[in-house]
């Protein structure tokens, strides 16, 4: 995480709609949830995480499938 | 979705493996699942490595309720390393499946084409919900992450996303 530089991507509110959109929470309530990283490395949130846009595709977005859990105790992960 | 069963940590540890990525001074290390180095299994083609190129660059901050499985976990899996690539013995009832991921995979089926259909149908991959992917019946299935009209991806929307994920062009068609 030390070397995670400042982002390329997502740094516009259209660039973050599209995660919005992608997670299905496009409501104001649940939108404003993602926002822009600037420094993320020490200034994180209670309750804030950083998202790299592939874990989205791996259903990494809220509530993980039983399946999965399953999977990581099966591993002992 | 393309297959129709139930998802099966058998079946899943048939095609797949634990793998450990190699640790940087910087990182803190990670595991995967990678497909079965095995030329005797046939699996749908999965991504080539340039999709992680640009990943440092490619983040944005999310608020969730907590949760167990975003706390860093201190140590590596608990299963001896050993069996994490212990193939599994599928029972008979099994070979019908892998037939049909056999006759997916002559037809061109490749993993691009699951993710995109993955997001054209507004279903999230490993995320909780009440049915199977098989059995999605349109714009107000329960299973979709947002349902009704206006909740579709645009074509535009559709070919930057998966370009972003897979780091390649959107092209459905086999």
């Amino acid at each position: 995480m030390a070397s995670l530089g400042h982002p390329d991507c997502f740094q516009s509110e259209g660039a973050l709609n599209l995660v919005r959109g992608l997670l299905g929470w496009s409501a104001p309530e649940l939108a404003r949830r993602i926002h822009a990283g600037v420094a993320p490395l020490g200034d994180l949130a209670v309750g804030e995480f950083v998202l790299f846009t592939s874990y989205i595709s791996c259903g990494l977005a809220l509530p993980i499938s039983p399946f999965f859990l399953l999977l990581l105790e099966e591993f002992g992960l | 979705m393309f297959v129709g069963v139930a998802p099966c940590t058998s079946l899943f540890r048939y095609f797949f493996v634990l793998v450990k990525s190699r640790k940087t001074r910087d990182h803190i290390g990670a595991y995967f699942f990678q497909t079965r180095p095995d030329p005797a299994i046939v699996y749908i083609p999965t991504f080539g490595a340039a999709r992680w190129e640009n990943w440092c660059s490619d983040w944005v901050i999310a608020s969730t309720e907590a949760n167990d499985h975003l706390v860093l976990p201190s140590n590596g899996p608990a299963l001896d390393r050993k069996q994490w690539r212990t193939k599994p013995s599928l029972s008979l009832e099994f070979l019908p499946v892998l037939d049909k991921i056999k006759v997916l995979v002559a037809g061109g089926l490749t993993s691009m084409h699951v993710v995109g259909d993955l997001l054209k149908r507004r279903i999230m991959p490993l995320q909780r919900r009440p049915r199977l992917c098989c059995w999605f019946t349109g714009l107000n299935d329960i299973g979709r992450i947002q349902r009704g009209p206006g909740t579709d991806l645009s074509w535009d929307e559709l070919e930057l996303l998966v370009g972003g994920l897979l780091g390649r062009l959107l092209s459905l068609s086999p």
